[in-house]
């Protein structure tokens, strides 16, 4: 399929007087499919705020290339489009916020309306549009309610209708769920993978969250400082994760790690050795553990252990920590290998030091 | 009542609703030099606290030009003191109302008195529209005439009826100093027939008055205030 959202090269620095040039995105190039529900995690500084504000150019990249459906934004250090040109291509774009951003002083239903406000619509074809809207998000009975008198939840679901009452194709979600609950979290996130379905829409999902990415995406790029250290399809970089921030993002290594340390294990002994083993749908039933012991007569004991939903389907991480002689240990790897399950030997002092 | 106010307040009797000296004519030039002067002052405030938010380093419409002129205008006539603007700029007032004394003179330097005060005050309230709201619309491919009205100016539209409710309580205090320009008015009524015939009757309920009218505006600007007010602090 076709790339809708095309950025290529693309560098932002932010030049303040007399200070060091900040370089918040630096040669950058992702490319979003029509449909994708592309998420961008990284830790908060990592640019992918930054870098997403450059899809509908709230921020003007210092170089490279903006295009999105089909049309250059930004290309040679310069606009490429007329500024009235430039809010109709915005009108494509819905963005949703961290914070809402509704408009405090209006009814929900005029916040709706307020982004139709360019539209051709009658008033009678506004009322409507934007009452089907608040349906669609399940607010219909609220829409003459204010902002502040909704939860949370509720007011991004306002947020995601406004977004979407341009019809547009691409939805970008700027940390959209990090001020939620858990629940509002899970709901909104099954909301904008309904409207991937049902509308086609593409999804930007920026987060910090590794389980909001899990629960909808089909593709993750994995930004620190300002670049894009791995990037493909969800399952592969979940699976076969290539570096250490990654891997500290994906296979509910944080959780790990915390859980090893609250266990406070103390420093390994010389003959022990801790590996991090992820597996798929496949092997999911598989007894890895049984397996290393038959085989190699190792002990293995299990310190962490988790099956998670990737999309529609479960991938395990597990953590076992093996004991024996540097041959058998040795061979530990090869062996899980052979399973077809995903392993990485464990610096111990990547747990009780970092 | 008119017996108990002849008994107790003569002087205050002695002045009479009507004529040059009378309360109903100095009731009547207060309001009248409170509001023109709210009018075009307010006015005047307001554009030019919205240019200083939209032009402001980061702001939709930056420009560095005119947010120094801008600022700079502002900040020179709020060092000027009142009573020095009065006679500093009465060749001005002389061109635009073609006299400069009267209550009718007074209207100029007090629009010009007023607007610098209630400039700051927009600016201040506009910015506290949060940023995300702004770039929010601007996602939404809102204009800049969107994002001034739309956003800005009813945003903080709460915030903007109790600042002008300040500013009206601030030009209150301006009239009465008017009447060094024999503007008349309630002030003039407490220095003139009050304070300076030793006549501290007149001084008394003319200041009654005014705290009178200042209490209205500060009830009515609270109440308004409250009612347009749904943001959630």
């Amino acid at each position: 399929m076709a790339d809708i959202i095309s950025l290529d090269h693309l560098s932002v620095t932010f030049q303040q007087d007399k200070e060091p040039a900040v370089h918040a995105v630096s040669d950058v190039t992702l490319h979003v499919e029509k449909g994708d529900i592309f998420g961008v995690v990284g830790y908060s500084g990592a640019g992918k705020s930054t870098l997403v504000r450059t899809i509908n150019l709230l921020q003007k990249p210092t170089q490279g290339t903006v295009k999105v459906a089909g049309k250059v934004l930004f290309a040679d250090g310069q606009q490429q489009i007329a500024k009235k040109d430039l809010q109709a291509t915005r009108r494509n774009i819905g963005m949703i916020f961290q914070h809402f951003n509704l408009l405090n002083e209006n009814t929900v239903q005029d916040n709706v309306i307020f982004a139709l406000k360019h539209s051709d619509l009658s008033d009678d074809e506004l009322e409507n549009k934007s009452l089907k809207l608040l349906d669609m998000v399940g607010l219909k009975d609220k829409a003459q309610a204010y902002p502040v008198q909704l939860s949370g939840g509720e007011q991004q679901r306002v947020a995601i209708a406004r977004a979407l009452a341009n019809d547009p194709e691409i939805l970008i979600s700027d940390e959209a769920t990090s001020a939620l609950d858990p629940r509002n979290t899970n709901q909104i996130l099954d909301l904008l993978k309904d409207l991937n379905n049902k509308l086609g829409l593409t999804i930007v999902l920026i987060t910090h969250e590794m389980d909001a990415v899990k629960r909808v995406a089909n593709k993750i790029a994995v930004m620190q400082k300002g670049q894009i250290i791995e990037q493909g399809n969800l399952r592969d970089v979940y699976l076969r994760p290539k570096k250490e921030l990654t891997r500290q993002f994906v296979g509910g290594s944080l959780a790990a790690m915390e859980t090893l340390k609250a266990f406070n294990l103390g420093a390994l002994a010389p003959n022990e050795q801790l590996f991090q083993v992820v597996f798929s749908a496949a092997n999911v039933t598989k007894s890895v553990i049984l397996d290393l012991y038959k085989q190699l007569h190792v002990d293995v004991s299990m310190l962490y252990g988790n099956i998670e939903v990737l999309g529609n389907e479960p991938v395990g991480t597990m953590f076992i920590l093996v004991k024996g002689d540097p041959d058998q240990l040795n061979q530990v790897q090869t062996l899980l290998k052979g399973e077809n399950v995903e392993v990485t030997k464990i610096d111990d002092r990547g747990i009780w030091n970092d | 009542m008119t017996e108990l106010i002849t008994k107790y307040l003569p002087n205050v009797a002695n002045l009479g609703w009507g004529g040059d000296s009378g309360w109903g004519t100095a009731i009547w030039q207060t309001l009248f030099m409170t509001f023109w002067p709210a009018v075009f002052g307010g006015l005047l405030g307001m554009i030019f606290g919205v240019i200083l938010v939209v032009t402001k380093p980061g702001g939709i419409m930056e420009n560095r030009f005119w947010f120094g002129l801008c600022d700079k205008i502002v900040s020179l006539f709020r060092a000027i003191p009142f009573i020095i603007l009065l006679a500093f700029i009465a060749p001005f007032t002389q061109l635009i109302v073609g006299t400069q004394i009267g209550t009718t003179a007074a209207l100029v330097p007090l629009s010009l008195g007023v607007f610098p005060f209630y400039a700051r005050q927009v600016q201040v309230a506009l910015e506290s529209v949060d940023n995300g709201k702004v770039e929010a619309a601007l996602a939404l491919g809102a204009t800049n005439t969107d994002i001034i009205f739309d956003v800005y100016l009813r945003e903080a539209r709460s915030e903007l009826v109790r600042v002008s409710t300040v500013t009206l309580i601030s030009l209150i205090g301006l009239t009465a100093m008017a009447g060094a320009i024999g503007a008349g008015g309630l002030g003039n009524t407490a220095i003139s027939y009050g304070y300076n015939r030793f006549n501290n009757d007149v001084t008394l309920v003319a200041t009654i008055l005014v705290l009178l009218l200042v209490l209205i505006v500060q009830l009515v600007g609270d109440w308004l205030a409250k009612r347009l007010n749904h943001q959630d602090r």
